[in-house]
């Protein structure tokens, strides 16, 4: 593969769910990525779902397909020789990533100050619900809370339905994107200087960020108006019962309105009756009448023949079928050799800068013998660390 | 490192338009990296809401949302003059980014090509919809038709009901993260190999890849999973519930049984967590429709914020179902996200917009305003690439350089 960006650092991972898919990007980048987990194995391993139903530790799929590319140790934190060994661990780290509560590291006596003040050149980068030092710092939230105080979950469903929580638990993987740009802008920055820094990503800032469109500030401020549930859509179901969407740029009105006399969709419309403040709701009835009198593949050919906007809505088993993602090539299966089976991922989201492999998630404490053994730790000590239940 | 500069030194050319590209760029723009924004013509610019009673597009809410502190020129990039001016300031660059349709950029005499020639250590990164090969390729795409596309609309919402995806056109919210990463992610490699390379961020596939977990268990099972509910197979309860006024709710997340006896107590209701069919989280999970339907009773008559509020102060995760206008008058936590920008020519009349959300510990960074289109012309021309006046003026008057009428022609959102 092409020279990995970030080959030759090394990240130490103490993430848990909120934050996990950032330092899986990072391990994607080519970094040295190791989980770091209690004894017992990190709170990620025991989230359902569990391929098999097998509650382990080794078989869930938050684990599975977030751990990929890492490398995981054991070390209990609670003990002073587990903070000791944490300690030495962190100097050979280029970046810490954390999501636990605001200041659990700090009262561990291993937070931002301690490690900042011995390991000048380490990245810090902690991702919490609500932020480091905002008022709500010590509340707590999981996905759907974020996502209501960050506005999302409002704009989100349908008018009849409650607010609607998005599929794939999305407030934590925009703040997991987040931390890991967070971390490419100090690493980047670190070379000036060679001074790490301490990031604080606030789920509910990242939340915000995703409807900075359908939930402008200018739409209340300069128009007086709150947008509500469904914000931005445009689905119609087809005469096969599949879905699609639909988008009519305004160089392509008159071709759509050609197109439905075609199909016989029978509308006095104009073009100019598409645009303006009632255009949407025009556009979106006639896009329903004219789904359903074609199939979704007959709908998607004619809209494509006529350099109009729609893509098919995929569920899932679409995905599989669905001949652009074939030939793109859009899904990796890996035989994880622990799990004794074949594991479906989609291409990771660097792939961008090519050739991007996936490889099993890593056991628990796999790696316990490599990692502290290049401490300088020796089999006396390791076995010792391990019979006293520090790692 | 620079908490306010970071990425000071590095230079794009930026010719991202609407919102997945720019909103990239403005990262890289927040943290002091010169993005020199080529402005699409006036019919293709994005269409803004003004400030009441204004007609400025500089004082756009979504140009300053989008573009702060960037620089903007108005050189036309499809004039044979345009053309060389660009690649000339390209050779002073270390990355050029777009999220046209594939191919669009080449088409307007761009090619990767022409940009290494001028520059064999740039950096170009292309972030179309679906990406540029196979059979969709070429084909415009919107941010709300990509989420359809990847999966994630099916994954959300309750069952029966039409698969409308999440409300916000979401890519354009999660790919600038990526455009930023792989843009840096690519530096550090050119600062190892020398050399630079050209990228494509296909966003579907990006978008994909915010489903990994549930295609996971969808490619061992076979099975697809039904639209969540606002369910979680670790929580319960968990969802969102009503409570007093019209359309309000509170979201609520419980787990385990220390946080379900503290959530009962809250709620006034200590005997509930001794009921037989909600004794455990398999309990709770078997009778979830049930335990829902009590919990709407318990919030039906309480204040959002007053509820979330109390369930916070037992330890149990919860926050009101906020809308726009919480988020900008109600929500405490979020002042310090939404800034104010003030423009000199405008000073009566700052423009709020959403500051950025990766932030410094110990450095508390103030939302920049966007430049006003095509105020870093002469910057870029004279002293960039070393015009004089006369020249300048020559580039004005025979339109390579497009004069913007501030006033006019405004699209509105």
């Amino acid at each position: 593969m092409a020279e990995a960006p970030l080959g030759g650092l090394r990240v130490l991972d103490l993430t848990d769910e909120k934050a996990v898919f950032a330092t899986r990007i990072l391990a994607d980048l080519g970094a040295e990525v190791i989980r770091v987990e209690p004894p017992e194995g990190g709170r990620l391993r025991r989230l359902a779902p569990f391929l098999g139903d097998i509650d382990d530790g080794e078989h869930g799929y938050l684990h599975l397909s977030h751990n990929a590319n890492k490398a995981s140790v054991t070390l209990d934190l609670t003990r002073p020789e587990g903070r000791a060994l944490f300690v030495r661990l962190a100097g050979t780290a280029d970046v810490l990533v954390e999501s636990g509560r605001p200041g659990w590291l700090d009262e561990l006596g291993i937070g931002w100050a301690d490690l900042h003040a011995r390991y000048p050149r380490l990245i810090m980068v902690s991702v919490t619900p609500f932020g480091l030092d905002n008022p709500w710092r010590d509340r707590k939230a999981n996905d759907l809370v974020a996502s209501a105080a960050g506005g999302l979950l409002w704009v989100c469903g349908s008018p009849e339905d409650p607010p609607t929580q998005a599929g794939g638990d999305q407030a934590y993987k925009l703040a997991g994107l987040a931390a890991a740009t967070a971390t490419m802008v100090a690493l980047t920055g670190r070379q000036a200087d060679g001074v790490g820094a301490h990031l604080d990503i606030s789920i509910q800032d990242c939340v915000a960020m995703s409807v900075v469109q359908t939930s402008n500030p200018g739409i209340y401020l300069a128009r007086g108006r709150i947008p509500g549930r469904p914000g931005m859509t445009a689905v119609h179901r087809c005469q096969d019962g599949r879905w699609v969407t639909l988008n009519v740029a305004v160089p392509r009105y008159r071709v759509f309105l050609e197109w439905l006399a075609e199909a016989g969709v029978e509308s006095d419309a104009r073009p100019a009756d598409l645009g303006g403040p009632n255009g949407a709701v025009t556009l979106h009835g006639l896009g329903r009448r004219l789904a359903a009198t074609m199939d979704r593949a007959e709908f998607l050919a004619g809209a494509w023949r006529r350099d109009i906007m729609s893509l098919p809505v995929n569920s899932l088993p679409d995905l599989a079928e669905c001949d652009h993602l074939q030939f793109n090539q859009a899904f990796i299966d890996v035989d994880d050799e622990v799990i004794g089976t074949t594991l479906g991922f989609p291409r990771s989201p660097v792939d961008a800068l090519g050739g991007v492999g996936i490889a099993g998630a890593p056991r628990l404490g796999e790696h316990n013998a490599a990692v502290y053994g290049a401490l300088g730790c020796s089999a006396d000590e390791l076995a010792a660390l391990s019979k006293s239940g520090v790692i | 490192m620079d908490a306010a500069k970071p990425l000071a030194g590095i230079r794009v050319l930026d010719f991202c338009w609407v919102l997945a590209g720019p909103l990239g760029t403005r990262i890289l723009s927040n943290f002091g990296a010169e993005v020199i924004r080529v402005e699409p013509s006036v019919e293709r610019m994005f269409p803004d809401i003004l400030p009441d009673g204004q007609t400025d597009r500089n004082l756009g809410y979504f140009h300053n949302l989008v573009d702060p502190g960037k620089r903007s020129v108005t050189i036309d990039p499809t004039t044979p003059t345009g053309r060389g001016l660009l690649l000339e300031l390209a050779a002073q660059c270390d990355v050029v980014t777009d999220n046209y349709r594939p191919g669009a950029l080449a088409a307007m005499g761009y090619t990767y090509e022409d940009l290494r020639r001028a520059n064999p250590a740039i950096v170009v990164l292309h972030m179309p919809g679906a990406g540029s090969k196979g059979p969709w390729a070429g084909r415009g795409t919107l941010g709300n038709m990509v989420v359809g596309a990847s999966g994630i609309s099916y994954l959300t919402g309750f069952p029966g009901r039409s698969p409308r995806g999440m409300g916000v056109a979401y890519p354009d919210f999660t790919s600038p993260y990526l455009l930023a990463t792989v843009v840096l992610a690519a530096l550090q490699r050119r600062r190892a190999t020398g050399a630079g390379e050209e990228l494509e961020l296909n966003q579907l596939l990006a978008t994909i890849s915010l489903i990994g977990t549930e295609w996971m268990q969808y490619r061992h099972t076979g099975e697809a999973s039904p639209p969540r509910a606002n369910r979680d197979p670790n929580y319960c309860p968990h969802g969102v519930y009503p409570t007093a006024g019209e359309d309000e709710w509170c979201a609520i997340a419980v787990e385990g049984d220390h946080e379900w006896a503290a959530f009962c107590r809250a709620m006034g209701h200590p005997e509930v967590a001794d009921d037989e069919r909600f004794a455990d989280h398999q309990r709770r999970k078997t009778n979830e429709d049930d335990l829902d339907e009590l919990v709407r009773t318990w919030t039906a008559g309480a204040d959002r914020w007053e509820l979330a509020d109390r369930l916070q102060a037992a330890g149990v995760a919860a926050a009101a179902v906020e809308n726009l206008r919480d988020a900008l008058e109600e929500d405490p936590n979020l002042a310090r996200h939404y800034q104010q920008v003030v423009h000199p020519f405008a000073p009566d009349t700052p423009v709020t917009v959403h500051g950025e959300a990766i932030r410094v510990q110990g450095y508390e960074r103030r939302a920049l305003p966007a430049p006003e289109i095509g105020a870093d012309n002469r910057y870029v021309v004279c002293e960039l690439l070393g015009r004089d006046e006369a020249a300048y003026r020559t580039l004005v008057d025979d339109g390579t350089i497009r004069t913007v009428e501030r006033n006019k022609d405004v699209l509105l959102a």
